[in-house]
């Protein structure tokens, strides 16, 4: 394993008690980075609802390392059945030939569509009422600490960079191979076709540089979004993921070191046989478990803790912090160099 | 980087870039679309000027990519003015080489007050892509003449001045002939409170065409509201959920309808709120709930009536309250069940006036705040404690003897049967939720409900609204701060109006058109502080509305000319003492609701409206309301299912291609601006120009013509040969000048006039000055707020203590209207949702959409890719399973009216029983271009007729009869459309 140190390593935590599935950060993303012909299928940042197949499809079940820290080959995902192409529409078709009687065609898309970033969408799991259950899981690159795609390229063409701990896949040395693609477990590395190189998400390298959140969490209207440096003890970040240990890596036992950060979700009660109100939460917690591993008891333990405290009026600096009260606080990414307002 | 490594698609995106610049011309064929538009993607990313564009630049590295393309020319300040979206959210605009190319939330808003977070990052991810739909493959951007049959699909491109002098002479024309109330204006729900609007009201409002209020037709209207309070528009900003310590979201879904103001009710939950979800649906919001209630659709009064009287029984009752704001102590006759009024007691007394007991003299006295209460006109007004209940004999006025009974009585009997059991059984809860729910109600300190426009879509969501709202009156919690009642309040701004005058000369002569005497009367009282100033304009509002302008509710004027009355017959039948069009009949004899057009429409002007995507039964508008219209015409950025079936489709400007105030809903009190970022795309042109312009050639067209005066809906005289002159206050604003327009809709209303259109360029958004009014009818009722601290409404009432604006001057829960009495509805009550098209198993419920704003994303590549890409039916897996059908088959949609085609989704979030589906799909995206409306008929409650007395009384916006689609029962099963398979 290549432990990659860096000076610094930027992060981001998400609360997923306050997102809403309303994929503003995947359309933020979209329309800044990725509208090239060749990733139209792609999307640096998705939501998914879980429990789900996700994007892509089972994404969960390949890559990754080996127990002796070595990585493992994977798969890379098929772009019509795993990722979902981006489907191409026949609007100019459906208008013209709009008087055709029952021959006349409608809008739709012209291949037919297997899969796409956001199939699942609300589909969840269980028994209506007792326990149906869903939430939603933004997901992005985790800007690894010890990233597969870095140790998969034969080409060293991906860096994690020194000053932020950003990891980037060089578009000039780049030759399309796609082991990165295969051995990133997560699957946020994604082929271009059409240029033959893979791309990925920047952290919004250009914004951040000039200490502007990046577009997903700055232009997320849940506010549920945290940017800033780990080792930025002032900052939310340290405290959301040390401090107050809310804040949980996506799947650890991966063993990569996400640097994004995930607050659990809570949920309604369980409703009994006879519709009555249980203690149990509708997502069960061994799933959760799944996800962010055991620390999951823990979190969730002191959200209903901390919560319990502001129902007594009592104070609570983790419920201030989630709250958001002053948004602008949610990043601390140094001075801002640039005027974008 | 170096030239081969440039990617195909810049290139395609510079060829494209030429073509939305106006440099590509269009071909006028017959038979094929000229539009201007992108095919596939729009140019935003790949634009990369300086590699492509032949600047000098020359990029170090490959991330240098990257930050190219976080560049721009310039950043316009911009909103989504054009579109019926209840948020505003101000966004930074991004041009590059003449191309808005992206949009991020400015995110400049301020906390309303210490403690409570502030309103940051306004938007959504439709906001954060207009862009797409802006250059996307719908998009307008030539005059188009229809030259086939209708809906055909063939279209010639025509000039401007083709276009504005053959409709100019067809409207005059159609005028002449019919009447000018033959045009039907059809204007909502896309609307701004800019130039836009103005442009098109001024337009049709001055012509004498039917200006058309669809607020109920399109099952928006709280007539719950407006029977209880007077009014349907309630509640302040959404940084007031935070507030509340028991937040009911009751009939709404703000995860996936209010997406930039939900942070706030999961925030005041962190803050240590109680946050309970009633929905039949695990919605997206329930998710996050702490207590979700899947109550059975159709059964909420019930809940609401246990909840009521769990309150009264615990003793949580705000006595003082009550007996002070709600007609809880005013008195009934029991032998008529009307209220007692002056005239009962006394020779000529006054049948406004109700009463109330006073326990120490043991006889009835006027209820303070009643309306002709000159000695008490305010709510507080009062010594006497009023009993809420009793039973008191009184001797009337013919010396006969009779009974009196506080509404509180009739009310308390009526609870009665409301036992948690009763409510469980009727709701399908279980006895412990409904106790759980309604101790956590009563306990409450700051119980609030949010209840939106989504709450008005079953026939009998006026008895649950009412029934809502009483839980909140017991507990005192209307009109106070963190608390009460949340059905959308609405934030006033100014308008140009359609008469002569502008500005303070065009109030003032406004009012020469009252009577003096009505004019006369109430100056004295509000000399004499019997009414409000909030009131009595709100009033001379109303009187003005009316006589200037030829108004009428859709819904009413839709039965009459879409051939719907007999369908509703049959679809009610049985379920009141008469059939619908005999409540209609007897409305219209009493002038109670207004009916235009006197007889046939012969011409209809739309734009923001898609009236063909989103009536109920539109086939039955096609059957016999298209083939009476000589005129069809779409205004409108987009081609939309009603503009396939146009005769002409103006293109117009899209929201960031013209100046534009976004209508202002009291959830964010602040004013949003839009800039014209670029000039507008191809030919299109802004509202304002076209409407100055096609008010130009009506005016030669009735001089050449020799037009005479005709008639304005026998309210105004019409004269169309100096039409143009007037259109433009003779010359004050002429057709580029919408600046000098905005700034004179800034100046016309308190709420704004200290603001400038240059001042807003720069910031795009700003404090509102005020709550509003006091001139229309969006009131917020809070004359103390000057754009400080958190919005709240309703004080006007509660804290200054003038009466509600109701029949008995108080928050009203009982309604004595003879139609009531007669079906046994004054109370709250709750009645089992009617089987619309038959008994069948599936009940078909809509939601607000998530991935569109009414159809206007519906369509959009972007926003489909991110869906399945067509209209999705979703059912309970159980449920589909059963009847055979696969995630992603397509299933028939059947009921007695006819049969439709969606594919399904299985989601289980949705209840087993229910279909399941978000609105505005397009006709054209579903086989045979026939929608889940083409099943959907869209119930009417007869009751919604009723008017003569207090607040039943037609208002725009305010008390008018609706459609109501959530009782419609369909059966599912696995089917599909000719030529397909099932999982094709």
């Amino acid at each position: 394993m290549t432990a990659t140190e860096t000076n610094r390593q930027i992060a981001m935590v998400l609360d997923l008690n306050k997102c809403i599935g309303c994929q503003t950060c995947t359309v933020a993303c979209k329309k800044l980075w990725n509208k090239d012909t060749g990733t139209g299928y792609a999307y640096w940042n998705n939501v998914e609802t879980l429990p789900g197949a996700g994007y892509p499809r089972n994404w969960t079940e390949t890559g990754g390392r080996t127990d002796q820290g070595e990585v493992k080959a994977g798969s890379v995902p098929n772009l019509d059945e795993d990722y979902g192409r981006a489907w191409t529409f026949n609007h100019d078709e459906v208008r013209a030939r709009a008087g055709e009687g029952e021959q006349k065609p409608w809008l739709r898309p012209k291949e037919k569509p297997k899969w796409g970033a956001n199939w699942d969408e609300d589909r969840g799991e269980g028994s209506y009422p007792q326990d149906n259950h869903y939430f939603y899981l933004p997901r992005l690159c985790n800007h690894c600490t010890h990233p597969a795609c870095l140790d998969a390229c034969p080409r060293h063409a991906i860096e994690k960079r020194d000053e932020d701990g950003i990891v980037l896949v060089d578009q000039d040395r780049c030759h399309g191979y796609r082991f990165c693609v295969e051995s990133c477990p997560y699957k946020k590395v994604y082929f271009d076709p059409q240029r033959q190189v893979t791309t990925k998400c920047i952290f919004c390298l250009p914004r951040v540089e000039e200490g502007v959140a990046p577009a997903c969490a700055r232009q997320c209207p849940g506010r549920l979004r945290f940017v800033g440096y780990l080792d930025d003890e002032a900052g939310p970040i340290w405290k959301l993921v040390h401090e107050f240990a809310v804040a949980l890596p996506l799947h650890p036992e991966f063993d990569l070191g996400p640097n994004v950060y995930y607050v659990p979700p809570m949920s309604p009660p369980k409703l009994d046989a006879q519709g009555r109100p249980t203690d149990e939460p509708r997502i069960p917690t061994a799933y959760l478990e799944s996800l962010f591993g055991k620390q999951v008891h823990g979190a969730l333990r002191i959200l209903e803790l901390e919560r319990a405290k502001r129902r007594r009026g009592e104070a609570s600096e983790l419920m201030d912090l989630l709250i958001a009260y002053d948004w602008n606080e949610n990043f601390a990414l140094g001075e801002r160099k640039r005027e974008v307002l | 980087m170096t030239q081969s490594n440039s990617p195909a698609g810049w290139q395609l995106g510079r060829r494209r870039f030429l073509e939305l610049a106006g440099l590509a011309t269009a071909a006028t064929t017959t038979g094929c679309l000229p539009f201007v538009h992108l095919k596939e993607e729009s140019p935003a990313g790949p634009l990369a000027d300086g590699a492509i564009a032949g600047r000098t630049e020359k990029l170090g590295s490959w991330q240098d990519l990257y930050r190219q393309r976080w560049t721009w020319d310039r950043v316009a300040k911009g909103t989504h003015g054009w579109l019926n979206c209840r948020s505003a959210c101000n966004f930074d605009l991004y041009v590059k080489d003449g191309v808005v190319v992206r949009e991020e939330q400015s995110a400049t808003y301020e906390a309303s007050e210490p403690g409570v977070p502030d309103f940051n990052p306004r938007g959504c991810q439709k906001g954060a892509c207009y862009t797409e739909v802006m250059y996307g493959p719908s998009r307008l951007s030539v005059p188009l003449k229809r030259v086939g049959e209708r809906g055909a699909g063939q279209w010639e491109q025509i000039s401007w001045d083709q276009a504005l002098a053959e409709i100019g002479e067809k409207l005059v024309k159609i005028a002449e002939k019919d009447g000018a109330d033959s045009i039907i204006h059809d204007l909502g729900p896309h609307f701004d409170n800019g130039p836009t609007t103005a442009a098109r009201v001024r337009f049709f409002g001055m012509m004498g065409a039917t200006l058309s209020d669809d607020w109920a037709e399109i099952g928006d209207l709280n007539h719950g509201a407006t029977l209880t309070f007077g009014f349907p528009h309630v509640g302040g900003g959404s940084d007031e959920w935070f507030l509340s310590d028991y937040l009911v979201v009751w009939m709404m879904n703000p995860a996936v309808t209010q997406i930039p103001d939900a942070h706030f009710l999961f925030e005041a939950k962190y803050d240590g709120a109680e946050l309970v979800v009633v929905d039949p649906q695990y919605s997206a919001t329930a998710v996050h709930a702490d207590q979700w209630l899947p109550i059975r659709p159709g059964a909420d009064t019930a809940l609401a009536l246990a909840t009521a009287k769990h309150i009264w029984d615990s003793g949580r009752m705000d006595l003082d309250y009550v007996r002070e704001q709600t007609d809880l102590p005013v008195l009934v006759r029991l032998d008529t069940g009307r209220f007692l009024n002056e005239s009962d007691l006394e020779e000529g007394g006054r049948a406004s006036v109700v009463f109330v007991w006073d326990a120490d003299d043991e006889r009835p006295v006027p209820a303070p705040g009643s309306p002709d209460n000159t000695r008490q006109p305010r709510l507080d007004d009062g010594k006497v404690e009023p009993p809420i209940e009793g039973r008191f004999s009184i001797t009337l006025a013919d010396g006969s003897e009779t009974f009196v009974v506080p509404v509180g009585s009739l009310l308390r009997e009526h609870l009665e049967a409301w036992s948690f059991e009763a409510a469980a059984e009727v709701t399908g809860l279980a006895v412990e939720q409904v106790r759980e729910f309604a101790e956590g109600f009563a306990r409450a300190e700051r119980p609030m409900v949010l209840s939106s426009w989504g709450s008005n879509r079953y026939l009998h969501s006026d008895q649950m609204n009412r029934a809502k709202i009483l839980c909140l009156s017991l507990k005192g919690a209307v009109g106070r701060k963190g608390s009460g009642y949340h059905s959308t309040g609405w934030i006033e701004t100014g308008s140009l109006g359609i008469g002569d005058k502008t500005g303070l000369a065009g109030r003032l002569a406004l009012f020469s058109q009252i009577g003096m005497g009505t004019l006369f009367d109430m100056a004295i009282d509000r000399v004499r502080g019997r009414i409000s100033e909030q009131r009595m304009m709100w009033e001379l509002g109303d009187i003005l509305g009316e006589d200037i302008a030829c108004m009428t509710n859709a819904a009413s004027m839709n039965l009459a000319i879409q051939g719907i009355a007999d369908d509703l017959d049959r679809e009610q039948d049985g379920l009141y003492p008469r059939p619908l069009s005999a409540y209609d009949r007897e409305a219209r004899e009493k002038d109670w609701m207004p009916r235009l057009p006197k007889d046939k429409a012969r011409a209809w002007v739309t734009g923001g409206n898609n009236v063909l995507r989103r009536s109920n039964l539109p086939q039955r508008s096609l059957e016999h309301l298209w083939p009476e219209l000589e005129l069809i015409v779409d205004v409108n950025p987009k081609f939309t299912f009603t503009g396939m079936h146009a005769d002409y489709l103006l293109p117009a400007a899209g929201y960031y291609e013209k100046r534009g105030i976004k209508y202002a809903v009291a959830y964010i009190p602040y004013l949003h601006y839009c800039d014209a970022a670029v000039d507008p795309i191809g030919e299109s042109k802004d509202e304002w120009w076209i409407f100055w312009k096609l008010a130009q050639e009506v005016q030669r067209v009735a001089l050449e013509r020799g037009t005479p005066e005709l008639d304005g809906c026998g309210k105004f005289p019409v004269d169309l040969s100096n039409f143009g002159d007037r259109f433009s206050f003779y010359g004050k604003f002429g057709p580029e000048e919408t600046d000098k327009v905005t700034q004179e809709m800034l100046n016309n209303a308190a709420t704004t006039d200290r603001m400038t259109v240059a001042e807003l360029e720069k910031t795009g958004t700003q404090k509102f000055q005020s709550a509003g009014g006091p001139s229309g009818q969006p009131q917020l009722f809070n004359d103390e707020w000057k754009g400080e601290g958190v919005l709240y409404a309703c004080t006007h009432f509660t804290e200054e203590k003038w009466p509600w604006p109701t029949r008995t001057g108080r928050q009203q829960f009982y309604i004595d209207h003879p139609w009531f009495l007669e079906v046994g509805e004054a109370l709250p009550t709750h009645i089992e949702s009617p089987k619309a098209g038959g008994d069948l198993p599936f009940q078909l419920i809509s939601c607000h959409a998530r991935w569109s704003i009414h159809s206007v994303w519906r369509d959009d590549p972007m926003m489909l890719r991110l869906q399945r890409g067509e209209p999705a039916l979703y059912l309970n897996p159980d449920d589909a399973q059963r009847e055979g059908i696969d995630d992603g088959d397509w299933a028939e949609l059947e009921n007695r009216i006819g049969k439709v085609y969606m594919r399904v989704k299985y989601s289980t979030m949705v209840r087993p029983g229910v279909a399941y589906y978000f609105h505005a799909w397009e006709p054209h995206q579903f086989p045979d271009h026939e929608s889940y409306k083409f099943v959907t008929p869209g119930l009417m409650n007869p009751l919604h007729f009723a008017g003569g007395e207090g607040q039943l009384s037609w208002r725009f916006g305010v008390w008018e009869p609706g459609t109501q689609v959530q009782d419609t029962r369909v059966a599912i099963r696995p089917g599909r459309p000719a030529g397909q398979e099932v999982s094709s």
